[in-house]
């Protein structure tokens, strides 16, 4: 076994050997991986573990690399290994100095085990108490379920590897739109409580607690459990025949020295849901949830927060630079517009145009899903001294769509929307959503400024929408079957991270409204 | 000349070994009913997905409508009518969250 500038380097032997890998930073646990993840390396017998997208993205500098067997904790290589040219040791840490590691989802999370003094565990354990007693009270049976119940069991606190709580309440409700609609009132009533409430589904909720320099400093998850026809669901994994008597009468038990409701019967429960082997430790487990418990669940519930993540990390990265000017595709589109237009930018990340066209006397509505960048684009507005309709709004979520659209519909004036790669950026769903908008709120006065990557890019990957394109063909097509008419107005090679690609500038417009 | 060539196979299969020749054409007949019963299957699960997810836009438009009506309502009942405004109201409660 050996490491290397690709990954972690074995024989198909040594997979045999060890069924789960750790590699350690500078005696730091920064990644573990089953050996049956392993890779064909191009040569017989040989295999390659290649480095997670998200850990490849911090490796920059010089440091001592190991491999250690997850379970025996035995040394089986180490090497000191440069990425790039710097001598400077890699550090895989948040930007609070805690540690971080590739968590479950394959993403960078500062892990209960870069925390050795126990601080924000201490935090995430009174956030926790106050939720629980918050749910309890707003009559929500409330019980720690996944890697809490998990730690409670085995070792009566936080797993090392962990990086949130997970909670789940019993619903009453079998029906899933009487469960999305006690989900929706559950939102309101932790919001009117002061809780900071991201939405990831119709049955999954996740409350963010901030440090005091206003990063999330931790978050804990809240499920919904039902059950239904004789089964147990709680998304976003289980689908199984665990009985009543395994969930209800909840009870109490030890968690990092005080005492959390847990289901009536831990055991069955954590077997139905990490599988019979649980009680063996594996830093590297991953969900395997089967396809029709996956369809069932997106379906039920949607997917709110499908691709949250690049769009964070993207205006994570951004945030530390100066802010950008507007794009010529701003400007061109506020040539076309009369004084005092009434502007939506849909999906304005951190309103680099949206304040563009309020400095011209325009009144502006701008939104996206990503909070983070609408906190950077207020913030940057309001040291301009714009004034522009910042908001978070969720593409996915028919009620901000709807609610717009209403909203929109009562001003009674003509309604441009500006959507700057905005639509390549969505699934077929959310794109048929967006125009729907769009056919909802045009006048035949009203113009729409749709620009999208018309070529696929280098590097293309169905998990990244930075590098996704809407063909013309396709956006004719997607024009004709929502009423609208499309224009192309402008085209373009423009180089971007994914090599040079295609910008279409085009102007949507009602079926039927003058050009 | 091929298809001339081609039927006379079968037949010659047809006088060997009628057994076979009946055992290909069962295949034949089950692969064309599989591929039916593939098609109707997929067809079956579109419908199931659509019915499914109408119950999360039954559950969105539910709780829009509902809110709507009772900020109307507060409108009303407090003597100044004014659906935009109740709008705008409703809009600042949803954009001050993540979504």
């Amino acid at each position: 076994m050996s490491l290397g500038q690709r990954g972690v380097h074995l024989s198909t032997a040594d997979a045999d050997r060890h069924s789960s890998l750790s590699i350690l930073i500078d005696g730091h646990r920064v990644w573990s991986a089953k050996t049956a993840e392993a890779e064909a390396s191009g040569r017989v017998g040989s295999l390659v573990l290649p480095w997670p997208t998200a850990l490849k993205a911090r490796l920059h500098g010089t440091s001592d690399f190991a491999v250690i067997d997850t379970a025996t904790e035995r040394s089986l290589a180490h090497r000191r290994l440069r990425f790039g040219t710097s001598a400077a040791p890699i550090l895989v840490v948040d930007n609070s100095g805690r540690r971080l590691s590739v968590n479950k989802w394959g993403r960078l999370s500062a892990t209960f085990e870069g925390d050795p003094e126990g601080d924000v565990q201490a935090r995430v354990l009174a956030s926790t108490q106050e939720l629980i007693a918050v749910l309890e009270g707003l009559g929500h049976p409330t019980f720690i379920v996944g890697g809490t119940l998990l730690g409670a069991v085995r070792s009566g606190t936080f797993l090392p590897n962990d990086d949130d709580v997970d909670l789940a309440y019993l619903s009453k409700h079998t029906h899933p739109a009487d469960l999305v609609l006690e989900s929706f009132g559950m939102e309101r009533d932790l919001r009117a409580r002061g809780f900071e409430v991201l939405r990831h589904s119709g049955a999954h909720l996740q409350i963010l607690f901030r440090s005091a320099d206003g990063d999330t400093e931790h978050y804990v998850d809240i499920f919904t459990a039902f059950f239904k026809d004789g089964e147990f669901f709680e998304p976003i994994h289980m689908q199984t025949e665990l009985p009543p008597s395994a969930i209800t009468p909840l009870r109490k038990v030890r968690f990092a020295g005080t005492e959390l409701p847990a289901p009536a019967d831990p055991a069955a429960w954590l077997a139905a849901c990490y599988g019979p082997d649980w009680e063996s430790p594996d830093p590297s487990f991953r969900f395997r949830t089967p396809k029709a418990t996956r369809r069932r669940f997106y379906n039920w519930f949607g997917e709110h927060s499908l691709h949250r993540s690049v769009w964070l990390d993207e205006y994570a990265a951004v945030s530390a630079s100066p802010p950008v000017r507007e794009s010529a595709q701003a400007r061109r589109f506020a040539d076309r517009l009369g004084p005092g237009s009434l502007i939506v930018d849909v999906g304005c990340g951190d309103g680099a145009d949206a304040r563009y066209f309020a400095s011209l006397g325009h009144h502006v509505i701008a939104f996206d899903f990503v909070w983070t960048a609408i906190e950077r684009a207020r913030s940057l507005a309001q040291g301009a001294g714009l004034e522009v309709d910042f908001r978070v709004l969720n593409i996915v979520d028919g009620r901000d769509m709807l609610g717009l659209a209403i909203e929109l519909l009562a001003r009674d004036s003509t309604v441009n929307l500006y959507l700057r790669h905005t639509l390549d950026g969505l699934v077929d769903s959310d794109r048929l959503t967006v125009l729907d908008l769009i056919r909802r709120t045009s006048s035949p006065e009203s113009q729409t400024m749709l620009t999208v990557f018309g070529d696929s890019a280098e590097g293309y990957s169905p998990v990244d929408p930075l590098s996704w394109h809407v063909a013309l063909r396709d956006l004719f097509r997607l024009a004709l079957e929502n009423e609208l008419s499309l224009e192309l107005v402008h085209t373009e090679a423009t180089p971007t991270p994914y090599g040079e690609r295609v910008v279409l500038e085009t102007i949507v417009r009602r079926r039927g409204a003058g050009t | 000349m091929r298809e001339r060539t081609k039927k006379r196979m079968i037949r010659m299969g047809w006088k060997m070994s009628p057994d076979s020749m009946a055992a290909m054409e069962e295949v034949h007949a089950f692969r064309e009913e599989v591929a039916e019963l593939r098609k109707t299957v997929a067809e079956l699960k579109r419908e199931i997905d659509e019915t499914r997810r109408d119950s999360l836009r039954v559950a969105e438009l539910s709780d829009l409508v509902v809110l709507k009506l009772a900020e109307f309502e507060r409108s009303a009942s407090a003597g100044h009518l004014d659906p935009d405004h109740a709008d705008v109201e409703s809009q600042r409660d949803a954009s001050s969250r993540p979504a």
